[in-house]
Parts: C-alpha cells; structure tokens; sequence
C-alpha cells in the first residue's frame, strides 16, 4: 500500500487510507479515503486527478484479482473529514 | 443518451445548487442522480441493439442492477486479448468500475444517514460518472464494448 502511494503526485495526494469491510452486497470491499490538495481540486483538474489516482492505485494493488476486495474510492480537501472514522 | 445525459446534467445542477453550504440533501441526490444517468446510458446502449424499436423499452426493463454490477466486477478485472488496444481497454475498465462505485455510492446516498458528504466527495462520484459517458462515447463501437452491454444483461463471460 505505501509502495503504491509513493506513486502518487506529492503535489496533488497529501495522505491515503483505507479501511476494511462488506460493501452494500455484503461483499468484501477495501474502502480508500484519499486527502487532497487545494491543487488537485481546482475545478480544471479535480476530474482528472481523481481519476489518474484511482487508476493507480487500482492497478497497482489489484484489491480484487489479489485479495478478493471490491474496491472503493473516496476523496476529500478536508483533513477533518478524512479523520472522520464514518466518512468512508 | 438524451434521458441519461439529461440526468447528469440534473446531478451536475443539484451538485452546484446552494453555493455555499451545500445541503446534504442536494449533495446526497447529486450523487444518486450521477449513478441513474449511467444507468439508463448503459441500458438505452444495450436496448439499442435491438431490432424491434417498439419493443426496446421493455428489454430495457430486464437490466437488474445486480447482474449489471456482478457483470462490472468481472469487467473490470478481466485479462483481456493483447490484441485490443490498452486505451480500450482502460476505458472500457473505467466504465465498468465508475458503474460499480456509483452503484455503492448511490446506495449510501439515499440511504445511509450516517455517511455525510462533502462537495469535493461528491463531485468525485458526479464527475466519475462524466467520466464514464465520455470513455464510453470513445468505445462504444469496439466488439468488446459491445460484448460488454450484453454482459450486463446475463453476467455473460468469458472464462
């Protein structure tokens, strides 16, 4: 995990969680929450941020293929929330 | 498309409702609103292909979200022919993974109380869905795109 979130850009990933759990199906699922920057959400880039970042770590960990997780992306500029045990 | 693209245009507009202080209600549509817009587009795709027009809106009634989900997770993960080109097939994982959050998310959304949003977490999910409709809009004449509608009918695949 931390050798997949050394492949994030610095400027545009402040921090990256996870937490364990079943999904809505009751599947077993890998819930990501993902700190931003004030830079990556600038309206110009926050889609492609977002997308660029789940595509990494998706392809990097392969929660699914490795381990039988479905995984889950959440994004967030507010350290508050991140900390938050139930915004995930 | 006009029905799903009208819905994310709503879940852009219930996104951006109150400028300030963004109610959870607003929030919370905006994305139920974002995962019903990939919805319908995938659906009105696959119903497409029917010959009978007259017909299609009942073919339509037989998607099942669960199928449709089980079918993105195997999408999203499958080992596809080297053959295909790798941008078709990262978008075609895009699609199919932006279907199976939102669907997740979309769950949360209308009924979870205990899950607060925040605009930077739903525009996430609002803009993933765009995401989605601009990948397909790119795929959608690929064989494996096509191969993939059908899958979310049956859970067709491959082994």
């Amino acid at each position: 995990m931390s050798e997949a979130a050394k492949l994030l850009d610095a400027r545009e990933v402040r921090q990256v969680r996870f937490t364990l759990g079943p999904d809505a199906d009751g599947e077993p699922s890998i819930f990501f929450g993902i700190l931003l920057t004030p830079y990556a959400t600038h309206p110009s880039r926050f889609a492609n941020v977002t997308g660029r970042v789940t595509t990494t770590l998706f392809d990097e960990l392969q929660p699914f293929n490795r381990w039988g997780l479905q995984p889950y992306f959440n994004f967030t500029s507010d350290p508050a929330h991140f900390k938050n045990p139930g915004w995930m | 498309m006009a029905f799903a693209e009208d819905l994310l245009k709503q879940a852009f507009l219930l996104l951006n409702k109150e400028s300030k202080n963004p109610t959870q209600a607003s929030l919370r549509r905006s994305v139920s609103t974002a995962y019903y817009a990939l919805f319908h587009l995938l659906i009105q795709e696959a119903s497409a292909n029917w010959r009978r027009a007259d017909t299609r809106d009942y073919l339509a009634r037989a998607f099942q979200h669960r199928t449709m989900k089980k079918a993105c997770e195997w999408a999203e993960n499958a080992t596809y022919d080297p053959a295909i080109s790798p941008q078709v097939v990262a978008k075609l994982r895009s699609v199919a993974r932006a279907f199976r959050e939102l669907q997740l998310q979309r769950h949360l959304a209308d009924y979870s109380n205990a899950t607060r949003w925040d605009r930077i977490k739903a525009s996430a999910k609002v803009n993933q869905a765009k995401t989605a409709f601009s990948d397909w809009k790119s795929i959608r004449k690929e064989f494996v795109a096509q191969k993939y509608l059908v899958s979310l009918l049956s859970n067709y695949k491959e082994e």
